[in-house]
């Protein structure tokens, strides 16, 4: 099943030479909504935010709810609702304060690249970008122009957008009398008829003939296989750059919810979790396997508790009696 | 002539009213301080992140040889998103799982339990995450046309970077479900079958004529106590003490 899937996921690029059907309703609504359109400007951008806000989101709504339904006791479910929401804060907060600014910096540098990165790292990402090589030194220098932008080898403007040329049915015509070079898609998109498509090297065919390039909408350059290898790296090297700080920083993530959730709970929710009787619980209480799946083990082993008073001598774990509404809010990922 | 042409110029330059020899009043001075002192501090966070955060810390980064070789390969991944994703989840679960494990307040049966309930939500989210992110990929891209159809009237290179997130933001929607709520309630009842099983093939001393409750005493009345405090506690007969809350509810 994870085999099959790299092959099931869609190319971003060859998706932009296709064409919807007309909708309407609700679907058309939702899909023109700007608060969609922002969230995946905000995955693009910033994915481990967009994933938080994701969290944020069912933390803060999917969990409380379901607590509210299926635990009786509805102070348990109100406890357990806040624990959740503070988790989810939580992580929200950690991941803005911690992603922003480093999606922020890839973006200046994907701005600028030549001002960041060496010829030989830019040369990977846009593969037509043009090079000088020092004569005395023997250096790759990048070709720019006076503004400082970047050129091609013929010393044209490197354009990094690669949304295809399109043209509509009834400008087709007079478009192919300028253009006697090029032919028009079905879907209206405009292809070279010298270079093909290609994958893996090989050329790509359809009805046993080649498929020609897209070209680029800005300069009519023919969209390659290489050119489109060099922006999936540039995309997944920001998408890296964007997550791995947030994998590595985990450890202390996960220290800094064991820490704050009681203090959360205690003081922006003033939740102090109490027996039936009236008395004061410990926390831990609440939530067994919680504990598993949080930052709750610890919290659990440190916190004062009434066990030795209430403590059988079994040795026995009942998980059996723990309801599904009261899994932990974990910091992440299930944990 | 000239005479009405001065008055009525002397007229306009009384009755307009004059703020070059006023004082602002105190609002308009804060207002303006503090809009100033936003400037400055936007300046300042921008100059940081493009002189410091971009030029010193991950410029250097990228541009070491391994980096390259990194991005070189990362051309062959389609799905960085979910990679990345699982990888962040894996991580965290083992911090957990760890602490757990090597928590010395726990009993050892309650750490293993805790931690393979904690192992088999990062499993179940993982494979279920992966499962429906594969089945509905050709919903998402029929989804994605219609979203980039209908948005149109956006300049290009935003409506790019919205066609291009429209996915990503799926499979993250689908990894937040799975992860925080989906496979939390699904695992729980399962991990708890496996505990008990686990339990009742483990020799356990008092077992028998302990009353339902006190069988129930859960996880963490045992985690909560600490471990040297076990023994004295096995000594004393089960009281009638009615059990902790989450064990009554079962």
């Amino acid at each position: 099943m994870i085999n099959k899937l790299p092959s099931s996921i869609m190319h971003p690029y060859s998706l932009l030479n296709a064409t919807a059907p007309e909708t309407k309703g609700l679907t058309a609504k939702f899909l023109k909504n700007k608060t969609v359109g922002q969230i995946c400007e905000t995955a693009a951008k910033n994915p481990v935010v967009c994933q938080s806000v994701f969290s944020l989101a069912v933390c803060c709504f999917a969990r409380p709810i379901t607590n509210m339904f299926t635990t009786p006791d509805k102070k348990d479910a109100s406890y357990a609702s806040c624990h959740s929401i503070s988790s989810g804060a939580i992580g929200f907060l950690w991941s803005l304060a911690l992603s922003t600014p480093i999606s922020m910096a890839m973006g200046a540098m994907l701005k600028k690249p030549q001002k960041y990165f060496k010829p030989s790292l830019i040369k990977k990402l846009y593969p037509s970008v043009g090079v000088i090589k020092d004569a005395k030194t023997g250096a790759e220098k990048l070709m720019t122009d006076a503004k400082g932008h970047l050129l091609r080898q013929n010393g044209t403007l490197l354009s990094r957008n690669i949304e295809p040329l399109k043209v509509e049915a009834d400008k087709a015509a007079e478009f192919l009398k300028k253009h006697p070079d090029l032919t028009i898609d079905k879907h209206g998109v405009v292809r070279s008829t010298t270079v093909f498509q290609t994958e893996h090297g090989k050329d790509l065919k359809k009805e046993g003939k080649k498929i020609g390039c897209a070209l680029q909408k800005s300069d009519m350059t023919p969209i390659t296989e290489e050119v489109e290898l060099g922006i999936k790296k540039e995309q997944n090297m920001a998408s890296f750059m964007n997550w791995i700080p947030d994998i590595i920083l985990a450890p202390p993530r996960a220290a800094l919810t064991i820490a704050m959730i009681p203090w959360l709970l205690k003081n922006v929710f003033g939740m102090e979790k109490t027996k039936k009787g009236g008395d004061k619980k410990p926390e831990t209480q609440a939530t067994p396997v919680a504990a598993a799946n949080t930052a709750k083990p610890v919290a659990t082993a440190t916190q004062p508790t009434t066990a030795t008073t209430v403590a059988k001598p079994v040795q026995k774990i009942q998980l059996a009696s723990i309801k599904p509404a009261q899994v932990s809010n974990n910091a992440k990922g299930g944990v | 002539m000239m005479n009405i042409t001065s008055i009525s110029a002397n007229n306009y330059q009384a009755q307009t009213p004059s703020f070059k020899s006023q004082k602002p009043s105190t609002f308009i001075s804060l207002a303006a301080r503090g809009m100033t002192a936003a400037k400055k501090t936007n300046n300042a966070y921008n100059n940081f992140i493009e002189n410091v955060l971009a030029k010193r810390v991950l410029a250097p980064i990228l541009n070491t040889k391994f980096a390259g070789k990194l991005i070189d390969k990362s051309a062959k991944v389609n799905d960085m998103t979910s990679y990345m994703s699982t990888a962040g989840s894996v991580v965290t679960t083992g911090v957990y799982a760890n602490r757990t494990l090597n928590n010395k307040n726990l009993d050892k049966k309650a750490a293993k339990t805790l931690a393979l309930n904690q192992g088999l939500v990062l499993v179940l989210s993982t494979v279920g995450a992966f499962t429906i992110n594969d089945s509905i990929a050709k919903f998402t891209k029929k989804m994605s046309y219609k979203f980039r159809d209908l948005n149109k009237d956006l300049p290009s290179k935003v409506l790019e970077k919205r066609f291009q997130g429209f996915s990503i933001a799926q499979k993250l929607l689908t990894f937040s479900l799975m992860y925080r709520y989906i496979s939390p309630v699904l695992v729980t009842p399962i991990a708890s079958k496996i505990s008990k099983s686990l339990n009742n093939n483990a020799p356990v001393a008092a077992k028998a004529g302990q009353p339902a409750a006190a069988a129930k005493a859960t996880v963490t009345a045992v985690a909560s106590q600490p471990a040297a405090k076990a023994p004295v506690v096995a000594q004393t007969p089960a009281p009638a003490t009615p059990a902790p809350a989450p064990a009554k509810k079962a």
